[in-house]
């Protein structure tokens, strides 16, 4: 070949074997601050939901201390929450989504869940224990519903 | 000049190495949007934790790659301090889509022909 065809200062051509590396380290990275971002919302979700099975317990099992208690506690909890994922470094794909979904769908269970329970079954273990694991359902569904493939960089 | 000899201009202009990305050449760039790949968006910390960079070093990169229209930065302020955070472009992505392409294509130059 000419060398008047060669760029001034070519590039480093890989080898296959070269390409190959090089493939294998993209895919690594990308799949890092994947994992970063998606556990961070896993965790997120998780701890509300946990949050929520104690507040649901607090009013209906509490009664009026429960209920003051509960909710400050709930407050807390969600300011620190929102502060914490705030300051994540990495967003995967959808979050904000899978955020959203899980929280509406648990707020109508929550708003429901209490809505009967403080009419009809104040201070009924049977009826409030039950009710407050199903107020955590929605949220741990968003948090460990399997995560969309990545289609840039397949793993 | 003969287009069917072995080492001819046309078979030149066939390798897969002319479909790699000029600005994705650099390892270190690459690394930056392997890593913006993953996510929506990254922030800096995160970035340089990442793929091991020293602040100046990903700074250029990260201005490298905002000229060629690879990536968005934005800043915000979280609890009183800046924050810088990244995200791939559609341009970056497509880039990056071709680049990993062209690289599966020489990797897979080195297979053997057991078919023929």
């Amino acid at each position: 070949m000419n060398s008047a065809d060669q760029p001034a200062t070519p590039p480093h051509v890989p080898d296959p074997r070269e390409a190959a590396e090089v493939l294998e380290r993209v895919s690594r990275l990308a799949g890092r601050t994947r994992a970063q971002g998606w556990r961070w919302v896993r965790l997120y979700l998780t701890g509300w939901a946990v949050a929520s099975v104690g507040l649901v317990l607090a009013i209906g099992l509490g009664g009026r201390v429960g209920f003051f208690v509960g909710m400050g506690a709930w407050a807390v909890i969600v300011a620190v929450g929102t502060t914490w994922a705030n300051r994540q470094g990495a967003t995967a794909p959808g979050t904000a989504r899978r955020i959203f979904a899980g929280a509406i769908t648990w707020a109508v269970v929550y708003g429901v869940t209490i809505f009967v329970g403080t009419t009809l079954w104040p201070g009924l273990v049977t009826f409030w224990v039950p009710a407050a694991l199903v107020s955590a359902v929605p949220l741990l569904l968003a948090a460990w519903r399997p995560v969309p493939r990545d289609v840039t960089v397949p793993a | 000049m003969t287009a069917d000899r072995p080492g001819s201009r046309s078979d030149v202009e066939h390798h897969p190495r002319h479909a790699l990305d000029d600005v994705l050449q650099s390892p270190v760039r690459l690394s930056v949007v392997a890593a913006l790949s993953g996510v929506e968006r990254a922030d800096f910390t995160t970035l340089r934790d990442t793929i091991e960079l020293s602040d100046s070093a990903l700074s250029k990169q990260l201005t490298a790659l905002e000229d060629a229209g690879y990536v968005e930065i934005t800043k915000d302020r979280v609890a009183r301090r800046a924050r810088t955070r990244v995200r791939l472009t559609d341009a970056g992505a497509a880039a990056l889509r071709s680049h990993l392409a062209a690289l599966r294509a020489i990797a897979e130059l080195s297979l053997p022909a057991t078919a023929d």
